[in-house]
């Protein structure tokens, strides 16, 4: 009994050092950016990196959204760490985050807070970022998310700000390879027709589901 | 070997095409990966082999013969498994596409697109031609939209076959299942994968899912066939691979460089006018230095009307425009920018010499001379104006006269006018004289950076001589230092070939290309 109980204290010393060592060595790739090194690791270290980010001051969440990114990595536990951020204003990180998200995540959520920061934010900078996430880092969405994609898009085609109409004609071109003829500074009535034009393509693409 | 691959159904489609229209067909390409033309090269196919992943012959399933391709791919490596394959541009007519495809694994997802100069993306000349198979269905992208074919069934052969209009941007696609004699697949006048009427197509791809990469697929590709219905003529081989040698392919791509007229880049305030940097301030200088970043004239506006620094901020905003105008090959409204930054700011003396690129660029080689005259005193030794004055003398047919300009600045180690007047002494054919510069060059103390290029520009005029003996010794000395450099190693497979070393040249070639055969 009492070498039973001496060996389960060994084991659980061991599993403990094992698990420290491995904190320890995602610490160190974190640190060192060496992403090769967290690939090898696998998609399991997601739920740590996740904490690893909550847990950071905003130049360690920078380097982490960056690594989220470059890994590409679905994962819940990273959006809802990296969704906190989408609002910051610290330049560095937001622009980290929002190209991370779509790259983490196939969730409407994040489509919905893309749409908005494309839209609504202050800052031109941020508006023209989000745009250019939802335009190539949304790899994860499913056919049906993309038309809540495209539905967003297509809705700020009749935004008043002129440059919220380029870029969001802009994501569509880069989603789809067209543009229907939407000139994002033409007369309303041209580019009224282009708007619907788009629409009737969403219920083709929609009745494809 | 040709009667091999069924071309019934290219025939079939040919006789949709109008008579008028149905001059060929010419077969531009055509596999059955049976026979010895399985050599990878930039006008055959590549091959990409992600980590834990296949793409190679394989005897276990076929079409027809007794070899196929096997693709297959893991997920979650960060790679894809690909077999691409090359053809001539087709910008006209109709292209007709046949393969043939068996999966092991129907609920995993795989790629195959016809696609053009603009490769792998929706757009004009990019993907024209997408088939997939996602949840175990057929899948077309037709008007950016995915569309929903019929169910794919493990191990069991499909004949694919399409044809594509490409002024008119549609296609027709007929998919046979094997067994059935009715296809379970027929479309006609479909829209393209992005709706772009003449999207030219140069390149097909067999790949498992480039994007997600969650893709455990496993599939056989074999009979692939592509042609055209205008009658061309396709040059055969001259080596493995490839049309055209490397060398030769490499050197035109130079010379369409060498060619193209470019700004000569500013190196001092005093381009811009401006002697000494006191009377931009910091403000002056940031402005200018964005100015010249962005091409911008709005950064002249962020001055008062009446500071007279806007001024130059303004015409190096115009100059940087030119320049970006200058490369784009719009060389009227490069010489509109020039010659109002010129206007604006007199005494930046890098507008004037940019009005005489523009007028070369644009053809007007006689008042482009007219006007450099007027310039060349303020310019006295600065090796650009060596670079200009010999771009003239070449437009005039005066090499020599040229490379006697150039010879001072060139040999005294100025960078711009060395790679000039090797290109000159190259063009002249004076390949024996290049190669002595190129090694020249390359051994001067203190070029150990770019000692490798130089190597190789020698290696390519040793080549021109038909030394591919002391070429292949040159470009393996280059590749030592710069063992990555794509062109020395596909030039290193052009010099053992002439030397009929088959391991060697096979070995260059397929570092780049790929190969089905096992590694």
């Amino acid at each position: 009994m009492k070498s039973l109980r001496t060996l389960a204290f060994v084991a659980a010393a061991l599993s403990l050092a094992i698990f420290a060592s491995a904190g320890s060595t995602l610490d160190q790739a974190v640190a060192a950016d060496d992403l090769e090194a967290i690939k090898a690791m696998g998609p399991s270290v997601m739920p740590r990196l996740a904490r690893m980010y909550g847990a950071g001051d905003e130049e360690r969440r920078q380097r982490l959204a960056s690594i989220f990114y470059r890994l590409g990595w679905k994962s819940e536990e990273a959006k809802d760490a990296l969704i906190k951020d989408v609002h910051t204003p610290n330049q560095g990180l937001r622009l980290e985050v929002q190209w991370a998200l779509g790259r983490v995540s196939n969730d409407a959520s994040v489509v919905d807070v893309l749409l908005d920061n494309m839209q609504n934010d202050a800052q031109l900078l941020f508006r023209d970022k989000a745009a250019c996430a939802l335009a190539n880092d949304q790899i994860h969405l499913t056919p049906a998310q993309k038309v809540h994609l495209y539905e967003g898009l297509i809705r700020a085609l009749d935004d008043p700000k002129m440059d919220v109409r380029r870029i969001a004609a802009l994501v569509l071109q880069i989603q789809t390879g067209q543009d229907k003829g939407f000139r994002f500074a033409g007369p309303p009535e041209a580019r009224a027709r282009a708007v619907e034009a788009w629409r009737q393509w969403l219920a083709e693409y929609r009745s494809q589901l | 070997m040709a009667g091999r691959v069924p071309l019934a159904a290219l025939g079939l489609a040919l006789l949709l095409v109008s008579p008028a229209r149905a001059a060929g067909p010419t077969v531009l390409v055509r596999y059955g990966f049976d026979d010895e033309r399985i050599e990878t090269g930039p006008d055959t196919f590549a091959v990409f082999r992600a980590a834990h992943g296949r793409v190679g012959l394989s005897s276990i399933f076929r079409r027809s013969g007794y070899r196929s391709v096997e693709i297959r791919d893991v997920p979650g490596n960060g790679d894809f498994s690909e077999l691409q394959g090359y053809f001539p541009e087709e910008r006209t007519g109709h292209v007709f596409a046949h393969f043939a495809l068996l999966t092991a694994r129907p609920e995993e997802e795989l790629n195959i697109a016809l696609a053009g100069p603009q490769r792998f993306r929706l757009g004009k000349d990019g993907i024209a031609f997408w088939l997939a198979t996602r949840e175990g269905r057929f899948v077309h992208v037709s008007d950016s939209i995915p569309k929903k074919l019929a169910p794919v069934r493990g191990f069991v052969w499909y004949d694919v076959d399409v044809a594509y209009d490409v002024e008119d941007g549609v296609y027709d696609l007929t998919i046979h299942e094997e067994g059935r004699a009715e296809p379970i697949v027929a479309l006609r006048n479909q829209p393209g994968a992005a709706r772009q009427r003449g999207s030219a197509v140069d390149v097909f791809s067999f790949i498992s899912d480039p994007v997600e990469d969650v893709s455990d697929v496993t599939y056989f590709v074999d009979d692939v066939s592509i042609a055209t219905s205008r009658d061309v003529t396709v040059p055969p081989l001259v080596a493995p691979g490839r049309r055209k040698l490397f060398v030769d392919a490499f050197a035109e791509l130079r010379r369409t460089q060498d060619e193209k007229v470019r700004c000569l880049p500013a190196v001092s305030l005093r381009d811009f006018g401006v002697n000494w940097s006191g009377p931009l301030g910091a403000r002056g200088l940031t402005l200018l230095e964005d100015a010249l970043r962005s091409g911008s004239q709005d950064e002249a506006g962020r001055l008062p009307a009446d500071d007279a620094r806007g001024r130059v901020v303004r015409a190096a905003a115009q100059w940087r425009e030119g320049c970006g105008t200058l490369d784009n090959g719009d060389a009227t409204t490069a010489l509109d920018r020039f010659e109002r930054a010129a206007a604006s700011a007199p005494e930046g003396r890098i507008y004037g010499l940019s009005v005489v690129l523009a007028l070369l660029a644009a053809g007007r080689a006689a008042e482009a001379t007219e006007r450099l005259d007027a310039i060349a005193p303020e310019w006295a030794d600065d090796p650009r104006l060596a670079i200009i004055t010999a771009r003239l003398a070449v437009v005039r047919g005066d090499v020599a006269g040229a490379l006697e300009g150039l010879r001072p600045a060139a040999e005294a180690g100025d960078a711009a006018a060395g790679e000039r007047y090797y290109s000159a002494l190259f063009w002249d054919r004076r390949w024996r004289e290049a190669r002595d510069f190129a090694i020249t060059v390359a051994r001067r103390p203190g070029a150990a950076h770019t000692a490798a290029d130089w190597l190789e520009r020698a290696g390519d005029a040793a080549f021109q001589l038909g030394d591919a003996r002391e070429a292949r010794e040159i470009y393996e000395e280059a590749a030592r230092s710069a063992p990555d450099q794509a062109s020395l190693f596909l030039k290193l497979a052009d010099a053992a070939f002439l030397l009929e070393d088959v391991e060697s040249e096979r070995k260059y070639r397929e570092r780049y290309f790929g190969t089905l055969r096992e590694p």
